[in-house]
């Protein structure tokens, strides 16, 4: 498809897909925030596999946000910028939190399981997910803020054809 | 965090009811499993077919209500959706959970064996 013919043809077209949303930092508002955003990601028409995806990721840098940047904090505030460009979903998360420690993303634990059953793990398998399913992962400390970025590529994008 | 509990021998069969296992839910499940874990059969297997979404959070969760079942208990998983069984493939947790297509195939062959 040309876009360029396409746009003036249809000068109406909607642009690029965004949302953006604003949470507080507790696991029920993240919980509700995860929400509205999965309701945008289906109503811009995205697959179901697709969907699967977009959502255990957010869950997990979500749930790392309110675990790790907010300690004791009750102000805690997160915003997501997500918009739908070609066959990916663009991320931006930011954060009023602690810094991530040394200002690095964790590269994500490769656990030994083959230990006796109380030595399994609980928890630590976060960040492994997320770059199993996220490319371009980014952080930087701006503004006295957490700046998360990364992209989620799709098998199926309403924009392309 | 609804969990529906019932034994058929020397199987419990736990129902979760709620269709999502998060951060937000993981506390309440561990301490519902482990009321319901904390005697009877040394058999448990936790039916998820009504949970849609699971996160590292319900994850451990389930991790820790398999703990708490201690080393003469033994907790199995049924009915995994897609998303759910990709979390565990991810983390390679389904090398330590056995893990029953549902529910049924578990039940079937205890009335075979009769």
């Amino acid at each position: 498809m040309d876009n360029m013919k396409d746009e003036a043809e249809n000068p109406r077209r909607p642009s690029t897909p965004i949302v953006r949303l604003n949470l507080k930092g507790d696991n029920l508002s993240t919980r509700q925030g995860l929400r509205e955003l999965m309701d945008w990601v289906e109503a811009i028409g995205l697959a179901e596999a697709d969907r699967a995806m977009i959502e255990i990721v957010l869950a997990e840098v979500l749930n790392n946000v309110v675990e790790h940047a907010f300690p004791d904090f009750a102000g805690g505030i997160i915003e997501i910028d997500a918009r739908l460009r070609g066959r990916h979903l663009v991320f931006s998360v930011f954060d009023n939190g602690v810094p991530m420690p040394a200002e690095q993303i964790p590269q994500g634990k490769r656990h030994n399981l083959a230990v006796p059953l109380n030595d399994l793990p609980e928890g630590g398998f976060g960040w492994g997910i997320i770059r199993d399913l996220a490319e371009d992962l980014e952080y930087q400390r701006a503004d006295r803020r957490n700046e998360l970025y990364f992209r989620i590529p799709l098998t199926t994008s309403p924009l392309i054809g | 965090m609804n969990l529906a509990s019932e034994d058929i021998g020397s199987l419990r069969i736990v129902t979760v009811s709620d269709d999502r296992i998060d951060a937000a839910a993981a506390i309440e499940f561990k301490d519902e499993m482990r009321r319901l874990t904390d005697d009877g059969p040394p058999r448990i297997v936790l039916d998820l077919a009504n949970v849609k979404f699971l996160d590292s959070s319900g994850l451990g969760a389930v991790v820790a209500a398999m703990k708490q079942a201690g080393p003469d208990r033994k907790l199995e998983l049924a009915g995994l959706n897609s998303m759910v069984q990709n979390v565990f493939r991810l983390t390679r947790m389904d090398t330590v959970f056995t893990i029953h297509s549902d529910v049924q195939a578990v039940t079937a062959r205890l009335a075979d064996a009769g």
